[in-house]
């Protein structure tokens, strides 16, 4: 029975990550740099946590593979339940209502206490004890499964608290009273230097599960002796390692790799270690129900509040709307670009940066031209983005910079998205481009040191030393060193057009510098602008086909100066004339009230539908 | 019996002897000189220099552009000094030195050479190559470095910290890191004279400000008045040690297109103004708080002359490639604080479409060393940032060819015996700003610099990401008061400075 409900425990954890939120897990990946060797080992482990951080960053580099990171995160939930469990089951220790190894009901139930350095004392129990609460012992794992749907809670952070666990397991198990208490006290600073402040849990445990042992003894003067210790070594432990390392005090006791953001707090954590700690002292001290039927029954209502709390705590944490932007994220690093089009039309995106991963998707299948205006479009953020200093926003411009040909702004990009990672890690993905960029650039050194460590990790190594081969030879990089700027100049972050103007007229070969800087003035709602640049590929009078968005704007432009359409310079198609005509009238039938509903449905994918009605 | 055990030790030993020729493999003279990284060929060092581990490529792997493959499975050097003393160093990757003997080696040969000699085995084969010179000065180097490490990043940092290395060995310490007080950034340490009694440092972001530590005492200053530009930046430590003078920076970056360069750095407004630490005030004179750019003050070695960096204003960034600046002095007073009312130009260079960036006098007070470019200040960030030299005895200056490279060379550090230099160079891969220690003399001439030795040097350089910003040499150990400055940045304990004009 224990054993299925881990298994469905295991199974609902797996589901969830690998279909609800794979792009959570995605997003973890690429902003961690695990390498394999001895280097990387010892300069990781030899810090306070290292080696917490160590694992934790070893397991994340597989969930570049959603169905192996949900794998991983299961089994690690099931273990952090086992373990919980094994706490709270597994030693002798006085129970409330019955005293371990004696079978309830039997003519020794109402003994007195364990007599300490007894056969009981040591033995383990061979039965479990208030096993109707057994449904308590997942809820450490529940609690951070919840935890987990925030991207910035960290795998190391459960590698910890799985450490504390099974640090309290090995004490258990210690046997005799004295080799025990060792056991703890060579155990306690060691587990602080490799996981943080989750010694507070094995602490706390030691505490509880020696005054168990105490019972109805009378010995706690030497309890206290034996425990007081380790509290004040707990305390004193972060005191220490700031002679070595420096870190603020309350961050060797709260975690330094636990949360993403280095310099914020998470107090929700606290509250797993809190429930790891409690749960197996809960285990022990509520009492059993007189009756045999209410231990069925209060274990049965614990199974479905715990069951019931999961769930709704998922819907309540699982943040949708970020998985969608990671989703995005995703599909642009891996060049998915029908993907993301595809996620478009069943989910409108939410964000200029979404945005931003639809436009290249747009140009890289051919239809930034005509169908620009078919998704819902903010304005020019949603084609360039300004720089943001944070960790996400700038690897995405580096992914459009680098195909436009502005190969400084994507390596700028990539490197200060890395330098914005909170947790002051490295990203792969980061290390990839500008291996990339400097390769392009003629940097090889510089590109050889990204990709030799590259090639020290699992899944971009193949690439690094494809690379390291190739070193410049990759058609595409020969594409963007001809398209690239040719002339020294200084990127204007205001003059975005401008840049993209320079870029194309310094080779024409740069057709995703033209598109993109008609659709910067489009979504401008630059008119003037845009005058001025069509010309440059469809001059007045051509018969090269103009795309309909570029019409509507042009009919625009003219009808700002002019009282028709008569005399146009441009060949403006009569399917175009007429719509014109036709939004006109249904614009000025409805401009007393709510213009902008009733023209949606038949013009809501025009160009002139956003010029009136979309705020820039 | 007795007999047959005979033979058979005797065959034995027979193997023995044949296995350990045969492991030996044949020797291969090469005549030519090892290819060594980092290149300690023909180098000056100080007697009290570390070891100076270094790894050998092969022939084939010489281009720039290959990777430092190192094909040789073990490597061994033979390090004799002229009075005959032979030590011996070896490894799989990297030759090292025992560092006891290594400066048993120095301090026997002081003021003469070493005579290296390398070989690597490849396979059975041992390749030996012909031997190369050390050259040990018997001038020392200072105790330490002190330097800044930082990515080679645009607009944001991630770990920032400052430490200090003692160069006879190969430890380091951290002064202070950025893990320590959560979203700051450190920059702009300085000593009077190498001296880490005499340090301040400034401490960026919201619980930031400039550390001041002097003979045991600490303040931490918050250095933004109504009346000033910014805060502090630049700093100069007066010989004697009342006053800092600080150049007030609004510094801006904008970024390059082209894979020359990278980053431009440039200020909107710079002034440079007298920091009084006995009155805690500044001293302002309408004579470098114009609108024309006045940075990188540094005082002469007497502490009579206040050297600096002077451009016309320019309209900026449009202007960028027009900016330049020359190398100018003014009178300083050291009883008042004041300085003088005229400024004379000491280099104008200018006039030769060049700038001037970071003058450092040496302590003797012979020379100034600075940077020179085509234009610009911020010399880590061009390309063609070299060094010169200025000999204040005759008035004439010129490169230091011997430690200029195709890549920058820019900010550097006096020792306090005045023959040795520290300076940034990003040589080695374009990118990252790496400390290389030179020699020179009291007549300016100048030795082949080498590269900060570390004990395993491929794997430190080869892992390396962030840059040595800013080196430093000092005198003795630094002792930075952490917790003090951990207490005063959380509580935002901050002491506001006074201002006061001098004209």
């Amino acid at each position: 029975m224990r054993k299925v409900s881990s298994l469905v425990f295991g199974l609902g954890v797996f589901l969830f990550f690998w279909l609800v939120l794979p792009y959570h897990l995605r997003f973890h990946e690429q902003f961690q740099f695990f390498r394999f060797g001895t280097d990387y080992f010892v300069d990781s482990v030899l810090h306070p946590e290292g080696f917490s951080f160590y694992l934790g960053g070893f397991f994340t580099q597989f969930f570049r593979y959603p169905w192996a990171g949900a794998l991983i995160i299961a089994i690690l939930l099931v273990l952090m339940q086992r373990l919980v469990a094994g706490i709270s089951y597994g030693v002798t220790g006085r129970v409330a209502g019955r005293v371990a190894g004696r079978i309830p009901g039997s003519a020794h139930s109402s003994a007195p206490g364990i007599v300490p350095g007894s056969a009981y004392d040591s033995a383990r129990s061979s039965t479990p004890g208030n096993t109707f609460l057994y449904p308590l012992t997942y809820l450490p794992s529940a609690f951070v499964w919840l935890l987990l749907c925030n991207e910035n809670y960290m795998i190391s952070a459960v590698v910890a608290l799985l450490l504390a666990l099974w640090a309290v397991n090995l004490y258990q198990r210690a046997g005799e009273r004295k080799s025990r208490i060792a056991v703890f006290y060579i155990l306690q600073p060691v587990l602080f230097f490799l996981a943080g402040g989750t010694v507070l849990i094995f602490t706390a445990c030691f505490l509880y599960l020696e005054a168990l042992r105490i019972g109805n003894t009378g010995r706690w003067k030497s309890y206290v002796l034996r425990v007081l210790p380790a509290v004040a070594l707990v305390f004193l432990y972060p005191v220490a390692v700031r002679l070595f390392w420096q870190y603020p005090y309350e961050k060797l006791l709260g975690g330094i790799h636990f949360y993403r953001y280095y310099y914020f707090s998470y107090p929700m954590q606290y509250i797993a270690w809190a429930l790891a700690a409690a749960v197996p002292l809960l285990c022990r001290l509520i009492p059993a129900p007189k009756y045999g039927r209410g231990s069925w029954i209060i274990s049965a209502v614990l199974w479905v509040l715990i069951t019931a709390g999961t769930v709704f705590g998922l819907f309540r944490f699982a943040e949708l709307d970020k998985e969608r932007l990671f989703e995005y994220d995703t599909l642009v690093y891996e060049e998915q670009w029908g993907q993301i089009l595809q996620r478009a039309q069943k989910d409108a995106p939410g964000s200029s940066i979404e945005m931003v991963a639809v436009n290249l998707a747009l140009w890289h299948t051919g239809r930034l031209e005509t169908e620009l205006f078919h998704y819902p479009q903010q304005g020019p953020e949603g084609l360039m983005l300004p720089f943001r200093r944070d960790f996400v926003t700038p690897l995405m411009m580096s992914q459009v910079y680098l195909h436009l040909g502005m190969v400084n702004s994507a390596q700028r990009n990539a490197y200060d998205a890395m330098e914005a990672i909170p947790d002051f890690q490295k990203s792969a993905r980061s290390y990839k481009r500008l291996a990339q960029t400097n390769i392009i650039n003629g940097h090889y050194r510089v590109a050889r040191g990204y990709l030799e460590q590259l090639s020290k990790t699992l899944f971009y190594r193949k690439w690094a030393q494809e690379a390291m081969q190739a070193l410049g030879n990759d058609p595409l990089y020969g594409r963007i060193r001809r398209i690239r700027y040719r002339d020294e100049m200084l990127f204007s972050p205001q003059g975005l057009n401008a840049m993209l103007d320079v870029l194309y007229r310094g080779n024409r070969e740069n057709t995703m510098a033209y598109a993109y800087m008609l659709a910067y003035t489009l979504l401008a709602k630059d008119l003037e602008r845009f005058a001025d640049y069509i010309i440059l590929e469809y001059p007045a009078g051509s018969d090269k086909p103009l795309p309909v968005p570029y019409q509507e704007a042009l009919v625009l432009y003219w009808v700002q100066n002019n009282t028709s359409l008569e005399g146009i310079p441009w060949n403006i198609s009569g399917d175009v004339r007429k719509k014109l005509d036709d939004f006109t009238a249904m614009y000025q039938q409805f401009a007393g009230g709510r213009p902008e509903r009733a023209l949606k449905k038949d013009f809501g994918k025009t160009y002139w539908y956003y010029v009136f009605f979309t705020k820039t | 019996m007795s007999s047959l055990l005979k033979h058979s030790l005797a065959f034995a030993a027979l193997i023995t002897v044949f296995s350990c020729s045969h492991y030996r493999g044949e020797e291969v003279i090469e005549d030519s000189l090892p290819v060594i990284w980092p290149d300690y060929r023909e180098v000056t060092v100080p007697v009290n220099i570390a070891p100076l581990n270094f790894t050998v490529e092969q022939p084939a792997f010489q281009s720039p552009e290959e990777n430092m493959g190192n094909a040789f499975s073990r490597l061994e050097a033979m390090v004799e000094g002229t009075d005959g003393t032979i030590i011996k160093g070896s490894g799989k990757r990297v030759v090292r030195f025992s560092p006891r003997r290594w400066k048993q080696l120095l301090e026997k040969n002081t003021g003469d050479s070493l005579r290296v000699t390398v070989r690597g085995r490849n396979g059975k084969q041992w390749h030996k190559y012909l031997a190369f010179t050390i050259y040990v000065s018997d001038q020392p180097i200072d105790h330490g470095l002190v330097y800044r490490h930082i990515a080679p990043g645009y607009e944001v940092y991630s770990k920032v910290g400052i430490y200090q290395r003692e160069l006879s060995s190969f430890r380091t310490k951290a002064i202070y890191e950025n893990t320590l007080i959560p979203q700051t950034c450190v920059n702009c340490h300085s000593f009077k004279q190498g001296d880490p009694d005499y340090f301040t440092l400034h401490v960026r972001g919201e619980k930031g400000a400039t550390v001041l530590q002097k003979e045991g005492t600490f303040q931490y200053l918050d250095s933004r008045t109504d009346s000033t530009a910014s805060a502090f930046s630049y700093p100069s430590w007066h010989p004697e040690g009342r006053f800092i003078a600080y150049s007030l920076n609004k510094t801006y970056q904008s970024f390059h297109v082209t894979a020359e360069d990278r980053v431009e750095v440039y200020d909107l407004v710079s002034d440079i103004v007298i920091y009084d630490m006995q009155e805690n005030c500044i001293l302002a004179s309408d004579l470098l708080t114009t609108a024309a750019f006045e940075t990188f003050p540094k005082f002469s070695a007497d502490g009579r002359s206040l050297y600096f960096c002077l451009a016309p204003e320019q309209d900026l960034p449009s202007e960028y490639r027009e900016l330049r600046y020359n190398l100018c002095r003014v009178d300083f007073n050291p009883l008042t604080g004041e300085t003088g009312k005229e400024i004379h130009t000491v280099i104008d260079a200018v006039s030769i479409g060049k700038s001037i960036s970071q003058p450092v006098p040496s302590p003797d007070g012979r020379y100034i060393l600075f940077s020179l470019l085509d234009f610009g200040t911020f010399p880590v960030n061009h390309r063609a940032s070299e060094l010169a030299l200025l000999d204040l005895e005759n008035g004439t200056w010129c490169l230091l060819d011997a430690w200029n490279s195709p890549d920058v060379e820019s900010y550097h550090s006096w020792s306090s015996n005045s023959a040795w230099v520290v300076f940034s160079s990003r040589r080695r891969d374009g990118l990252l700003v790496l400390p290389y220690i030179g020699y020179i003399d009291e007549n300016g001439r100048v030795g082949k610099p080498f590269l900060l030795p570390q004990k395993d040097p491929v794997h430190f350089y080869g892992t390396l990401t962030r840059s040595f910003n800013c080196p430093e040499l000092v005198t003795a150990p630094v002792k930075l008061k952490l917790r003090e400055l951990e207490r005063r940045a959380n509580n935002l304990d901050r002491e506001p400075v006074q201002f006061r004009r001098i004209d």
